[in-house]
């Protein structure tokens, strides 16, 4: 967001907030494995990341897994950009051979428009092309034995105006075969070709310089993260009679 | 007066499993409720004042932005300004935010700075609360912070060029730095950083830098 001078002060009065109960996938013994695997999907410790490889594990035996992650896909809320992410990047850690037409379909959604209006640099447009990122992501780590995932990559590339997109399918079929080069450089336009020759960023070009100065402000130090933890106080309403 | 609710949500894939339980700290919550300058007038009415440890609650949710800002570095104690904005950010942005409060919004946009001379603030709304995932709200603050410290987009909402060294190349960078050197974290929560990040460098520029991440 930005300033815009002094007339568009946001939102003076107060909002206010009501509760609503959250999602649930798990409704049958194969979704509530989909469900374990996206509870643990961000486990850092050991007995979390355990579950989390458990779950994969199990998924991958199941024919029907990617299937599943579809139907989950399908019903979350369209909006619940985290949720949609992560069921994508559990089926890619499945690495299943017949989750290419999932991936395929997740990617090529239309991309709905951001809602009218000035509120913020982020919007909706935004998590939608995360999601189809993660889509296509995960379409390149499925085993391709008969050049599928290569020809699903070309079609979605002719078929995605997205430029967001298209890098992300230019570096997954560059790398599936260095070769393909020479096709996508037919099929992009000129103005982005230059999509063939991206580098990786290097630490200086990922710098940035604060104006701000060591030993000026007077800024409080965040507490040791793992020093005793104390509960939050709660505060009783009533009065005692 | 606008009324929104919680959307469908799980706690899981956002990471707020994660970041949840470790906001719920008496020390971490005073400190960061005075460092970020909240006020109770504008996290009440159900945005989480009066449950700071629910991790559906908006409230909850700002917090662990602000924890995946503060100790996502290995030595967090260092932030030194000579280092990389991982080590750096969140001292920023706790020094270029003059308040942040909770609105609804138009129920998927994410947030709004208003700096200069007029009533300086960061409104947080339904799409930083509910669409963006822990480390994307993190960097969000940086970006934020960066309008906060007086520079806007040049184009729209995009920058013109990674030379301008707007907020969206701030906020590329704090990304980066978490998935590349980031602690405390999943490795998927690292895999979306490294996507958001480069969907920001192949999207929010009008000339494109020439590389990824």
């Amino acid at each position: 967001m930005q300033n815009e001078g002094t007339d568009k002060q946001g939102s003076d009065q107060k909002d206010q907030f009501e509760p609503r109960n959250h999602n649930r996938i798990e409704r049958t013994p194969d979704s509530w494995l989909i469900a374990q695997g996206i509870r643990h999907l961000h486990s850092v410790d050991d007995a979390g990341m355990q579950e989390y490889r458990h779950a994969v594990q199990l998924l991958k035996t199941r024919d029907g897994a990617p299937k599943l992650v579809e139907i989950a896909l399908r019903e979350a809320d369209p909006h619940d950009i985290p949720l949609r992410w992560a069921l994508l990047y559990l089926l890619a850690d499945l690495e299943h051979p017949s989750a290419d037409e999932v991936f395929m379909r997740a990617a090529s959604q239309a991309i709905p428009d951001a809602p009218r209006g000035d509120q913020g640099c982020t919007t909706i447009r935004d998590g939608e092309i995360l999601v189809r990122t993660m889509a296509i992501a995960g379409l390149a780590r499925v085993p391709d034995t008969d050049a599928n995932v290569e020809k699903a990559l070309f079609t979605l590339l002719r078929k995605l105006e997205e430029p967001a997109l298209r890098v992300e399918i230019v570096k997954a079929l560059v790398k599936l075969n260095p070769k393909n080069g020479e096709v996508i450089r037919e099929i992009l336009p000129e103005d982005q070709r230059f999509m063939l020759y991206l580098r990786c960023a290097d630490k200086k070009e990922l710098s940035v310089k604060s104006d701000r100065q060591d030993g000026k402000d007077k800024l409080a130090r965040a507490p040791l993260f793992d020093q005793p933890r104390t509960t939050p106080h709660a505060t009783c309403h009533c009065e005692e009679k | 007066m606008a009324t929104c609710s919680i959307p469908a949500t799980n706690p899981g894939a956002s990471g707020d499993s994660l970041y949840g339980p470790r906001i719920c700290s008496q020390p971490f919550i005073n400190w960061a409720w005075d460092a970020f300058d909240f006020d109770s007038g504008d996290w009440d009415d159900g945005f989480g004042y009066d449950a700071v440890c629910n991790n559906n609650l908006p409230l909850s949710r700002t917090l662990s932005g602000i924890w995946c800002l503060t100790y996502s570095a290995d030595d967090y104690r260092n932030e030194s300004y000579a280092s990389n904005i991982l080590q750096w950010g969140c001292r920023f942005a706790r020094g270029a935010l003059d308040e942040l409060d909770a609105r609804c919004g138009n129920g998927t946009d994410d947030a709004r700075t208003w700096w200069g001379l007029q009533d300086n603030k960061t409104e947080l709304y339904l799409g930083y609360f509910y669409n963006e995932p822990v480390a994307a709200r993190a960097a969000t603050l940086v970006h934020e912070a960066r309008h906060a410290d007086g520079k806007g987009h040049d184009n729209g909402n995009n920058d013109s060029s990674w030379g301008y060294n707007g907020a969206w190349r701030w906020d590329v960078c704090w990304l980066a730095w978490f998935a590349a050197v980031g602690t405390r974290t999943s490795v998927a929560m690292k895999t979306l950083a490294t996507q958001r990040a480069n969907n920001i460098i192949n999207s929010r520029f009008t000339t494109h830098p020439g590389f990824n991440v």
